[in-house]
C-alpha cells in the first residue's frame, strides 16, 4: 500500500524543532514520506505496529529514524535500546539529533549502537544544513541490505 | 559504686573507659612480677569494679587457706572492702591489718582526676607473727596446723621503716602507671577526635560531590532547555525573511536581523558557559606540552579566522609545560584570540609569546600592542561575565579569560595580567614544573 511507505520516522516532542527540521528536509525534497511522532511510546508502537498503529504493516520499516534524546515518559535512550535490541529493527539506522552536548549521552548512545549522533546547532542555517545533509546521506547515499 | 572524682579535668575522660583500656596489661603484669621478685612482697592492681588487672606473689597463706575456707574468706572480703573503702575516701596510702592477722597496704591510681583503680601490696607482717594466734586459728577453722604454720613462716616480715620505702616504690609505680594511662588516654582521645573530624570531612565531601552532581545536571538543563527556544527564535525569524520577504520593508528586515544576531550570540554564550563548566569537571590527562609549538599552531588557526587582519607572532625560547594538552590549547586559543580582538584592525597587531623556567614553576606570557586596559579593573578580567570593554564593541561572551583561569587553576598554577590604556596588555600564566 502506497500510504504505508515511510522513509523518515522523526521522534521529537518540541514542535518548533520538528517544524524547522521538516521544513529543512522538505526544501531538499526528503519530506514526502516522513512520519512525525512526539513520544517515545508512540514511536515504538509505530515501528512494531502495535497499539494505535496495530493495523500498519510492520515490514515497512523506516529508512532512517531521527531521534531526540530528551523525551517525556519513554526516553530517547530507551527507544534506542528497544530498536537496537530487537532482531527485526536493529538494522534501521538511528540518528540521534539532540540539544544535549553532554558526553555521557554520546557514550551511552554509541554503546547502544546509534548510527550517528548530532548536536543541533542553534543557528537555523547551520541546523537546516545539517538536517538536509543527513537526509541526503541516509536516504540516497547509504545502502541497506535488502530485507 | 559511684566513681569519685578528685580535681583534674574529668571532662577529658570519655565515659565508660576502664583502667584496663589505658594500660598495656601484659606489660603491666611483667612489671608486677619483676617488682615482686625484687622486694618479695605480693601485689595486685584491682579496678573499682573489683576486676584484678594484674597480680603477683600472693601468699599461700591466703590462696590456700584464708581464701578457701568460707569463714576466713568472708574476713578477706571484709578486709579488702575496708581497705578499698579507705581509697574512695581520698586517702593516698593506707596500711591495714587484715582480719586474718596480716598487713596490707593500698594506694589509689588516679587518671585525669578520676580514681580508676587501686594498687595493693601485701601480705606481710610488720613484726614476727604471734604463732599462738595462728595455732588458734588453725584449730578454729580446721586447717592442717603443720602446713598452715609453714605458710605463716613463708610470709615475709617487713620492719615498719621498710614499709615506708616500699610504699614509696609502689606510690611511684602507681603515679607512673597513672601518667602512662593519661598519655594513652590523651592519645585515645586524639584518635577519637581525629576519627570524628575524618567522618565530618567525609560527610562534607559527600555533600560537595552531591552539589557538584547537581551543578552538572543544571548544566545539562541549560544545554538543552535554553538552546531549544533559541533555535526556534533564530529559525522562525529566518523563515520570515525567506518566505515573507515581499511583505517586509527594509526596517522590518533590519529588525529581524537584530533578533537573529542576538539569538545567535546567546547561543554562543551558552556554548561558552558549557565549555567553562566542562573545564571544571574534565578528567585531566597530563603530559609534556611544547608551548611554543602550541602557540604557532593556534596562531595559524586564529589568523585563518581573521584573513583581513595583519597579524604577526613572535615566539621566544619557551620551557615546555607539564599539563593537559587540550586544556592548554584552549588557554592559548583564548589568549591569542583576545590579543587579536583587542588590537586595532587598521594597524599590524604584534603578538609576543614568551616565558622562562623559574625555580618551582614555568612562567609564560602573551603580550600584545593593542588597546590595553585600565589596571583599576584588573581583578575583573578573569571573572565570568565581567567585561572591561563595553558589549557590542567587541564580540564575545566575556568567558574566555575565566576559562583560562579555571584551566590554570586546575593545573595548580596562577594567572595575572598587566595593561595600560592604549599601551597593550600582557597576560601571564605559570604552571608547576613537575619535572619539565
Amino acid at each position: 500500500m502506497e500510504n504505508n511507505i515511510v522513509e523518515i520516522l522523526m521522534i521529537e516532542d518540541t514542535e518548533a524543532d520538528a517544524e524547522l527540521a521538516i521544513r529543512a528536509l522538505r526544501k531538499r525534497g526528503f519530506a514526502n514520506h516522513l512520519v512525525w511522532v512526539k513520544y517515545g511510546a508512540e514511536a515504538l508502537e509505530f515501528v512494531f505496529a502495535t497499539g494505535a498503529y496495530a493495523g500498519r504493516n510492520a515490514e515497512n520499516r523506516p529508512k532512517v529514524v531521527l531521534l531526540d534524546l530528551r523525551l517525556p515518559k519513554v526516553s530517547g535512550i530507551e527507544v534506542l535500546r528497544r530498536l537496537k535490541g530487537d532482531e527485526r529493527t536493529k538494522r534501521i539506522p538511528v540518528v540521534v539529533l539532540t540539544s544535549s552536548k553532554e558526553e555521557v549521552d554520546l557514550e551511552e548512545c554509541y554503546k547502544l549502537g546509534v548510527n550517528s549522533y548530532i548536536s543541533k546547532p542553534v543557528e537555523f542555517d547551520e541546523f537546516a544544513k545539517v538536517v538536509g545533509e543527513l537526509g541526503l546521506y541516509w536516504l540516497l547515499v547509504n545502502k541497506l541490505p535488502n530485507a | 559504686m559511684d566513681t569519685p572524682k578528685r580535681g583534674g579535668d574529668p571532662g577529658e575522660l570519655p565515659a565508660g573507659i576502664r583502667f584496663a583500656d589505658l594500660v598495656d596489661v601484659p606489660g603491666l603484669q611483667a612489671l608486677m612480677d619483676s617488682v615482686h621478685k625484687l622486694i618479695g612482697i605480693a601485689n595486685a592492681i584491682i579496678d573499682l569494679d573489683g576486676v584484678v588487672i594484674a597480680h603477683a606473689g600472693w601468699q599461700d597463706l591466703c590462696t590456700r587457706f584464708h581464701r578457701v575456707n568460707p569463714a576466713t574468706r568472708k574476713r578477706c572480703v571484709e578486709s579488702d572492702t575496708s581497705l578499698a573503702g579507705s581509697m574512695t575516701r581520698g586517702e593516698h596510702f593506707a596500711a591495714y591489718r587484715c582480719l586474718n592477722g596480716l598487713v596490707d597496704t593500698a594506694s589509689p591510681i588516679i587518671v585525669g582526676g578520676r580514681h580508676m583503680a587501686n594498687i595493693f601490696t601485701g601480705q606481710f607482717f610488720v613484726a614476727p607473727p604471734d604463732l599462738e594466734f595462728f595455732r588458734r586459728q588453725a584449730g578454729e577453722f580446721g586447717f592442717d596446723e603443720g602446713a598452715y604454720l609453714d605458710a605463716v613462716a613463708r610470709v615475709p616480715i617487713v620492719p615498719q621503716e621498710r614499709i615506708e620505702a616500699i610504699t614509696g616504690v609502689y606510690a611511684q609505680l602507681a603515679q607512673t602507671l597513672a601518667a602512662n594511662g593519661m598519655d594513652r588516654l590523651r592519645q585515645l582521645t586524639a584518635e577519637r577526635d581525629l576519627e570524628a573530624a575524618n567522618r565530618g570531612l567525609e560527610a562534607r565531601t559527600r555533600q560537595l560531590e552531591a552539589a557538584n552532581k547537581e551543578l552538572e545536571e543544571f548544566s545539562y538543563s541549560i544545554s538543552h532547555d535554553l538552546r531549544t527556544p533559541l533555535r526556534a527564535i533564530d529559525g522562525f525569524a529566518k523563515i520570515l525573511v525567506d518566505e515573507h520577504d515581499a511583505r517586509l520593508d527594509a526596517e522590518g528586515k533590519r529588525l529581524l536581523g537584530v533578533v537573529r544576531d542576538n539569538a545567535q550570540r546567546m547561543g554562543r554564550l551558552i556554548d561558552d558557559i558549557l565549555r567553562f563548566l566542562r573545564m571544571g569537571k574534565r578528567k585531566m590527562e597530563c603530559s609534556r606540552v611544547d608551548i611554543a609549538q602550541l602557540a604557532r599552531t593556534v596562531f595559524a588557526e586564529v589568523r585563518g579566522g581573521a584573513p583581513a587582519r595583519r597579524l604577526r607572532l613572535e615566539v621566544g625560547a619557551l620551557p615546555p609545560a607539564w599539563g593537559d594538552q587540550e586544556m592548554l590549547r584552549l588557554v592559548m586559543q583564548n589568549l591569542l584570540a583576545n590579543a587579536v580582538k583587542f588590537s586595532p584592525a587598521e594597524r599590524e597587531a604584534v603578538i609576543e609569546v614568551g616565558g622562562a623556567a623559574e625555580v618551582e614553576e614555568n612562567a609564560y606570557y602573551v603580550k600584545d600592542n593593542g588597546l590595553g586596559f585600565d589596571m583599576t579593573y584588573v581583578d575583573k578580567l578573569f571573572k565570568v561575565f565581567e567585561r572591561v570593554h563595553p558589549t557590542g564593541q567587541f564580540e564575545g561572551s566575556a568567558i574566555g579569560l575565566a576559562i583560562v583561569k579555571r584551566i590554570v587553576d586546575r593545573h595548580g598554577g596562577r594567572v595575572w595580567a598587566e595593561g595600560r590604556v592604549g599601551g597593550g596588555a600582557t597576560f601571564h600564566f605559570a604552571l608547576p614544573r613537575k619535572g619539565v
